[in-house]
C-alpha cells in the first residue's frame, strides 16, 4: 500500500499548537459575545 | 485497526448480473401510470395497467424461479441463508408499520375526531342532530348496519387460528422428516386460508347488498374496508406463497435443516394471523 | 481504533467474479455494489440540478413583488416538486449511494447482502422521478393541469381536491417508498450478516452506525407515509372519508400521519451525514474519533426520540395544551443527544494537527451552518414562539440550514472525501476550494435574509409579497443564483476526477483510518472477497 506524503514531526506539532490556540480564541470570543448579550439585553 | 486476511474464509454468493430488477421496475411504472390514467378516466389506462401487471407477473415468476434454482443447485450456504432470514424479518417489520398506520387511524377517529365533532357547539355546527356514537357514518352519512363480530368474523378467527396451528404442525413434520405430515399440514393450511378468503368475500357482498355498509359509509366504512381489505390482500399473497411452498414440498424440496422459504412464508402467515386478531378485537368486536 | 500498519491482502480471488456485460447492459443488470452506488450518486446529482433549476425559477419570480414570470398555480407546482425531488430523488439517493459504495468497503464485506434487490432499489428511482415530473410535460399537451400543487406535505383537503398531479405524486411516493424499504433492508442485513470477522458492533464504523439507525427509521416510517397517501388516494377516488369531517374523519389526521413519517425523515436525511462527518474530522485532524460510544448512543437516542415528536410541525393546527407541552419538551429534548454529537465533533478536532483540504472545509462549514439550523430549530420548537413563526420564511430558512447546509453540504463532504478512493484520481483542490467558498457565501446570502423575512412576517409559499420585503427577497434571489451556478463547478470537478487526474494513493489522506483505505484506489471490482479479520 502506498501512502500520501505526510507532514514532518515539527509541522504536526506546529499545527497542534495552532489548533489549540485557535480553539481558545474562539472560546473566548463566544464567551465575550455571551457576556455582552447578558449585560446589554433589551430593555 | 489491525487486519489480516483469514486463510479459510468462505465466499459469499454474489449473483451474476440480472435483468429482472430493471424489468420489474418498468412493470411497476406501467402499473402505476395505468392506474393513474384509469382513475382519471383515460381509456388507455386499464390497458397500460394490464401490461404492467403482465410484466410484473412474468418477472416475479422468473426471479423467484431463479432463486429457487440457485438454492436447489447448492449456491447458498448458512451464511446466505441468514441474509434471507434477516431480510424477511425486516420486510415483515415494515408491513407491521403499514398496518400500524391504519390501526392508528382507527384509534384517532374513534377517540379524537368523532368525539370532537360531537363536542362542537350546535349553534355553529352544520349538523345539529349529530351524536358521537361508534360506528359512525359521520354527520352526513346515510345509515347502515355495522358488521357484527360473532357471525362470520368469529368463524374466520377460528379458521385463521387453526390454520396457524396446522402450519406449525406441518413445520414439525418437516423437522422430523415426516413428509406426509408436512404435505398434509400445508394443504390444510391452504384450504383454511382460502376458506377464510371466501367467507371474507361473502361478507363484503353481504355488507354492500344487505347492510348498506360501503367504503363511503363515513369513517367507519372507510376504516372497516381498508383494514380488512388490506388484510385480505395480505392473506391472498400469503396463500399464494403457501401454494408455491406446497408445490415445492411435493417436488421434494427442503430438508429438516434447510428450509428458509418454508419458514419465511410461515412467519408471514403468522403475521397476517396476528393482524387478524387485532382486526377482530378492534374493528369487529369493540 | 488505532492507525494500523496494513498488511498485504490478496485481491486476485477472481474465480467467480461476474463477467459483467459492456455498455448499457452493465448498468441495467449489475449486481455490484460499486456500480449501483455510482448509479445512485449520478442519479442524485442529475436530480439535484433538476430540483435546483425549479427553485431558481421560483427565486426569479420572487426577485420582485408582483407576478412576473408565472401564474401562482405553476409557482405552487414548482415549490412542491422541488421539495419532493430534493428530498426523495437527490438527498436520499446520494446517501444510499454512499452506503452502497462505502459500507461493504468499511466493514470488509464482499458486496451488499442482497445484490439483486439492491439493483431493484435503484431502478425504481427513475420511474418514480418520471412520475413526479411527467405531469409538467403532460400539461404542455393539454392533459391534466400540471404537477402536484399542494407543497410536498400534500395536506388534505387541498390534496383531496387537487388535480391529476396529486395522483402522480402519490404513486411516485409509493415507488420511492418501496425503493427506500428495499435499500434499508439491504443495509441492515449487510451490517448484521456481512461484517468482517472480529468486527463487533462497537467496532463498526460510525458511518455504518448512522446508516443502520437511518434504515430502522425508514422501515418504521415509510410504510406509514404509504398508508397516509393510500388513504388520500381512496379519499380522492373511492369515496372514503378519512380526511373529511362530513364523514367523521379529520384533515388533521393527515398531518399526524404525514409528520409521523416527516419528522423522522429529517433524521433519515441527516444521520448518514452525522455518521460520515466524524471520519472526515478525524482524518484531517490526524486524531482518532473522539467519543465513539457517545456518538453511537446519541444516534440511537435521536432515532428513538425522532418518532415521538412529530406534532411540533403543526402546533398551530390545534391540539390540547398537554399535547402541545409534551411535543414541545420532547422536541427540545432531542437537542441533548445532538449537543453530544457537536461536542464530539469539536473534541475530535481539539489539539489536532489540522489541515484544510476540501472535504475538511465542507465539514467545517457543515458544523457551523448546521449548528445554526439546530439553534433556530429550538426557537420553532417553542409553542409560543412558533405561533408567530409558523408558516413563515423563518421556517424555510431553518430547514434549508438543516437540509442544504446539513444535508447537501454533508454529501459534498463525503463526495470530496471518498471520490479519490472511488476513481483513483485526485480532484482539483483549487476548484474544490472555489466551490466551497462560493457555496458557503452564497448559501448564507440566500438563506440568512429569509430568517429576517420570516421574523418580519413574510409567509412561505406565496408568489407575491408586500413591499417591505423587497430588499431581502432581491438579495436572496441573487444569492440563490450564485449558489445554483457554483454547483456547476462541483459537477465539472467530479467529471474531471472521474476522467483522469493525479493518481490517488491507496490511503489518499495521510490521516485516514479504516478498512476502505487498505484497498487500492480505485478498489477492484470485487473487493474483500476474502474477508479481513479484525483484531
Amino acid at each position: 500500500m502506498d501512502s500520501p506524503p505526510g507532514f514532518t514531526d515539527e509541522e504536526l506539532a506546529r499545527r497542534r499548537a495552532m489548533s489549540r490556540r485557535l480553539a481558545w480564541i474562539l472560546g473566548a470570543v463566544a464567551l465575550a459575545i455571551y457576556l455582552v448579550g447578558f449585560i446589554y439585553y433589551r430593555p | 485497526m489491525t487486519t489480516h486476511t483469514s486463510p479459510h474464509a468462505q465466499h459469499y454468493f454474489v449473483p451474476q448480473p440480472s435483468p429482472y430488477p430493471f424489468i420489474l421496475s418498468g412493470g411497476m411504472f406501467l402499473l402505476a401510470l395505468g392506474f393513474i390514467l384509469q382513475m382519471n378516466a383515460f381509456a388507455l389506462g386499464s390497458w397500460i395497467m394490464m401490461a404492467g401487471t403482465a410484466v410484473i407477473l412474468f418477472v416475479v415468476y422468473n426471479w423467484f424461479g431463479k432463486v429457487i434454482g440457485e438454492n436447489e443447485g447448492g449456491a447458498y450456504s448458512q451464511w446466505e441463508d441468514k441474509s434471507f432470514r434477516y431480510g424477511m424479518i425486516w420486510f415483515i417489520a415494515s408491513e407491521v408499520a403499514f398496518f400500524a398506520a391504519f390501526f392508528g387511524t382507527l384509534f384517532y377517529v374513534r377517540n379524537i375526531s368523532v368525539p370532537a365533532l360531537a363536542g362542537m357547539d350546535p349553534a355553529f355546527s352544520l349538523w345539529k342532530e349529530f351524536t358521537a356514537t361508534w360506528p359512525s357514518a359521520g354527520p352526513k352519512g346515510s345509515s347502515f348496519t355495522p358488521m357484527g363480530a360473532w357471525g362470520i368474523p368469529a368463524l374466520n378467527t377460528a379458521l385463521l387460528l387453526s390454520s396457524g396451528a396446522t402450519l406449525t404442525w406441518a413445520h414439525w413434520g418437516l423437522l422430523k422428516n415426516k413428509r406426509s405430515q408436512l404435505n398434509l399440514g400445508l394443504l390444510l393450511t391452504i384450504i383454511l386460508g382460502v376458506t377464510f378468503l371466501g367467507f371474507q368475500a361473502w361478507e363484503y357482498h353481504h355488507a354492500y347488498t344487505e347492510l348498506g355498509l360501503t367504503l363511503g359509509s363515513g369513517v367507519y366504512g372507510a376504516t372497516f374496508f381498508m383494514l380488512t381489505g388490506f388484510h385480505g390482500f395480505h392473506v391472498t399473497l400469503g396463500a399464494i406463497m403457501l401454494m408455491v411452498v406446497y408445490g415445492r414440498c411435493l417436488k421434494g424440496h427442503f430438508t429438516a435443516q434447510r428450509h428458509f422459504a418454508f419458514e419465511g412464508v410461515a412467519w408471514y402467515w403468522h403475521f397476517v394471523d396476528v393482524v387478524w386478531l387485532g382486526l377482530f378485537v378492534l374493528v369487529y368486536w369493540l | 481504533m488505532s492507525t494500523a500498519p496494513s498488511l498485504e491482502h490478496d485481491t486476485s480471488h477472481g474465480h467467480h467474479a461476474a463477467p459483467y456485460q459492456g455498455g448499457v447492459m452493465r448498468w441495467l443488470t449489475t449486481t455490484n455494489h460499486k456500480d449501483i452506488g455510482t448509479m445512485y450518486l449520478t442519479f442524485a446529482l442529475i436530480m439535484f440540478f433538476i430540483g435546483g433549476a425549479m427553485i431558481l425559477a421560483v427565486r426569479a419570480e420572487l426577485f420582485q413583488p408582483g407576478l412576473q414570470l408565472m401564474q401562482p398555480e405553476f409557482f405552487n407546482q414548482l415549490i412542491g416538486v422541488h421539495a419532493l425531488v430534493m428530498i426523495f430523488a437527490a438527498l436520499m439517493p446520494a446517501a444510499t449511494g454512499f452506503a452502497n459504495w462505502q459500507i461493504p468497503l468499511m466493514i470488509g464485506a464482499p458486496d451488499m447482502a442482497l445484490p439483486r434487490i439492491n439493483n431493484w432499489g435503484f431502478w425504481l428511482l427513475p420511474p418514480a422521478a418520471t412520475l413526479l415530473t411527467l405531469p409538467f410535460i403532460l400539461a404542455l399537451f393539454g392533459v391534466g393541469d400540471g404537477a402536484v400543487a399542494t407543497g410536498w406535505t400534500l395536506y388534505a383537503p387541498l390534496s383531496v381536491q387537487g388535480g391529476m398531479g396529486v395522483d402522480f405524486a402519490i404513486f411516485s411516493i409509493h415507488i420511492l417508498g418501496i425503493s427506500s424499504i428495499l435499500g434499508s433492508i439491504n443495509i441492515i442485513v449487510t451490517i448484521f450478516n456481512l461484517r468482517a470477522p472480529g468486527m463487533t458492533m462497537m467496532k463498526l464504523p460510525l458511518f455504518a452506525w448512522g446508516w443502520l439507525i437511518t434504515a430502522f427509521l425508514l422501515i418504521a416510517t415509510i410504510p406509514v407515509l404509504a398508508g397516509a397517501v393510500t388513504m388520500l388516494l381512496t379519499d380522492r377516488h373511492f369515496g372514503t372519508h378519512f380526511f373529511n369531517a362530513a364523514g367523521g374523519g379529520d384533515p388533521i389526521l393527515f398531518q399526524h400521519l404525514f409528520w409521523f413519517f416527516g419528522h423522522p425523515e429529517v433524521y433519515i436525511l441527516l444521520l448518514p451525514i452525522w455518521g460520515l462527518i466524524p471520519h472526515v474530522l478525524g482524518t484531517f485532524s490526524r486524531k482518532p474519533i473522539y467519543g465513539y460510544k457517545a456518538q453511537v448512543y446519541s444516534f440511537i437516542a435521536i432515532g428513538l426520540l425522532s418518532v415521538v415528536v412529530w406534532a411540533h410541525h403543526f402546533f398551530t393546527a390545534g391540539m390540547p395544551v398537554p399535547a402541545l407541552l409534551y411535543f414541545m419538551y420532547s422536541t427540545m429534548f432531542i437537542s441533548l443527544p445532538l449537543a453530544v454529537l457537536f461536542f464530539c465533533w469539536v473534541a475530535t478536532m481539539w489539539r489536532g494537527a489540522m489541515s484544510f483540504e476540501t472535504p475538511m472545509l465542507f465539514a467545517q462549514g457543515f458544523i457551523v451552518l448546521f449548528g445554526l439550523a439546530g439553534l433556530t430549530g429550538l426557537v420553532l420548537a417553542d409553542v409560543a414562539a412558533d405561533a408567530q413563526y409558523h408558516h413563515s420564511y423563518f421556517v424555510v430558512a431553518h430547514f434549508h440550514y438543516a437540509l442544504f447546509a446539513g444535508g447537501i453540504m454533508g454529501v459534498m463532504t463525503g463526495v470530496y472525501y471518498w471520490l479519490p478512493k472511488w476513481t483513483g484520481h485526485m480532484f482539483s483542490e483549487t476548484l474544490g476550494k472555489w466551490h466551497f467558498w462560493l457555496t458557503v457565501i452564497s448559501f448564507n446570502l440566500t438563506f440568512m435574509p429569509q430568517f429576517f423575512l420570516g421574523l418580519a412576517g413574510m409567509p412561505r409559499r406565496i408568489p407575491d409579497y408586500a413591499l417591505q420585503f423587497v430588499e431581502f427577497n432581491a438579495i436572496s434571489t441573487v444569492g440563490a443564483f450564485i449558489l445554483g451556478f457554483s454547483q456547476l463547478i462541483f459537477a465539472y470537478n467530479v467529471y474531471k476526477c472521474v476522467k483522469g487526474g493525479k493518481k490517488a494513493t491507496d490511503k489518499v489522506w495521510e490521516g485516514a483510518d479504516g478498512l476502505e483505505w487498505d484497498l487500492s484506489s480505485p478498489p477492484p471490482h470485487h473487493s474483500w472477497e476474502v474477508q479481513p479479520v479484525i483484531k
